[in-house]
């Protein structure tokens, strides 16, 4: 699961709906110092949808402030790294549990100068299921 | 509609629109201070000493400096508002707002940039989008414009410091989605995008 702020997504120019995130929700800041942070699911051991709601509100609750507008979405490790592989690179994604996130991870080697992996990810790759901080479906 | 500022003399085209500094127009800028009144620190029975103590708070000193970003991006704006589609400009300050709004702030992250602004309004008097664009923003503080039609073209443009864009392109290819990425002056977009029929989506100066 990553999580994207408001200023990262998609949101229709009208009526400001949620669309879809934007390829800048998979860029690197330096305080990433080269992992783009995620969390995984499995790590809770529930069910599909009540590991969901474990990562977000964990992840909400490592916050430090309230982005109340953050969207939550979830991918298949298998399918960031097709796309990965499909742009000639490879990731990995390892488990890095932090202080405040048991279920912390991260994806490394990741080429986010790549703006069309990026984009793939953004509009393919983690599209299927995107969670408000209340669960409820985004998309 | 954009004003037609085609039809005009040289020094009126949209290519020759100067953007004045910002300072000459003697803006002020917020500190975020807020100054107290100390208590009184000296041991002297006849000499009473008071220090103004300032105080700043970690949530005072990010709200002002979005505020501070925001200004500076909306004065800018209003410097060649003559040239802006009157609409376009108050969505473009309502969506300026949202993307600042203190409570989706996320630590760390740059507000938006004078420079990104003044790439962003160049290439929008150039361009003359016909469609809405969507609008985020970097973590450097870069602002970026996104288009699609309903055929799920997409075009995602982010605005870069001394009138630079880099731009991703998106279109159904068969039964794969073709992508074409690069990046340029805001005056080669014409020409960049000429190959497909997005170049459409904007009526170009």
């Amino acid at each position: 699961m990553r999580r994207a702020g408001y200023n990262q997504q998609w949101r229709d120019p009208n009526t400001d709906k949620f669309v879809r995130l934007l390829p800048e929700a998979f860029k690197l800041r330096p305080i990433d110092k080269g992992a783009l942070s995620v969390t995984w699911l499995e790590y809770f051991g529930l069910d599909y949808d009540a590991n969901v709601i474990a990562s977000i509100t964990k992840i909400s609750k490592c916050m430090p402030s309230s982005q109340k507008d953050a969207v939550f979405a979830v991918a298949q490790v298998c399918a960031i790294k097709a796309a990965a592989k499909a742009r000639g690179s490879s990731v990995r994604v390892v488990y890095h549990p932090s202080d405040c996130n048991p279920a912390h991870a991260v994806i490394l080697q990741l080429n986010d100068s790549d703006v069309a992996l990026l984009d793939e990810l953004a509009k393919n790759v983690f599209a299927h299921d995107i969670r408000w901080r209340n669960g409820k479906s985004a998309a | 509609m954009w004003p037609d500022t085609r039809s005009k003399a040289d020094d009126q085209t949209p290519l020759s629109v100067s953007f004045p500094a910002l300072h000459a127009r003697g803006t002020t800028r917020l500190t975020g201070h807020v100054p107290k009144f100390g208590a009184e620190i000296s041991a002297s029975p006849n000499v009473r000493h008071f220090h103004v103590l300032k105080e700043v708070s970690a949530q005072d000193s990010v709200a002002s400096l979005l505020f501070n970003a925001l200004a500076d991006a909306k004065i800018l704006t209003s410097n060649v508002a003559m040239v802006l589609d009157d609409k376009w400009r108050r969505g473009f300050f309502a969506k300026l707002d949202r993307l600042h709004d203190i409570e989706n702030w996320e630590e760390g992250n740059m507000p938006v940039q004078k420079a990104s602004v003044h790439t962003l309004l160049r290439a929008m008097i150039l361009w003359r989008p016909k469609k809405a664009a969507a609008l985020g923003l970097s973590f450097r503080g870069n602002l970026i414009a996104a288009w699609q039609d309903e055929l799920d073209s997409r075009l995602v443009i982010e605005f870069l410091p001394d009138d630079t864009v880099t731009y991703i392109l998106t279109a159904p290819d068969g039964d794969i989605e073709g992508r074409h990425s690069g990046n340029g002056r805001s005056a080669s977009l014409q020409k960049l995008l000429s190959p497909f029929p997005q170049v459409g989506w904007f009526d170009f100066a």
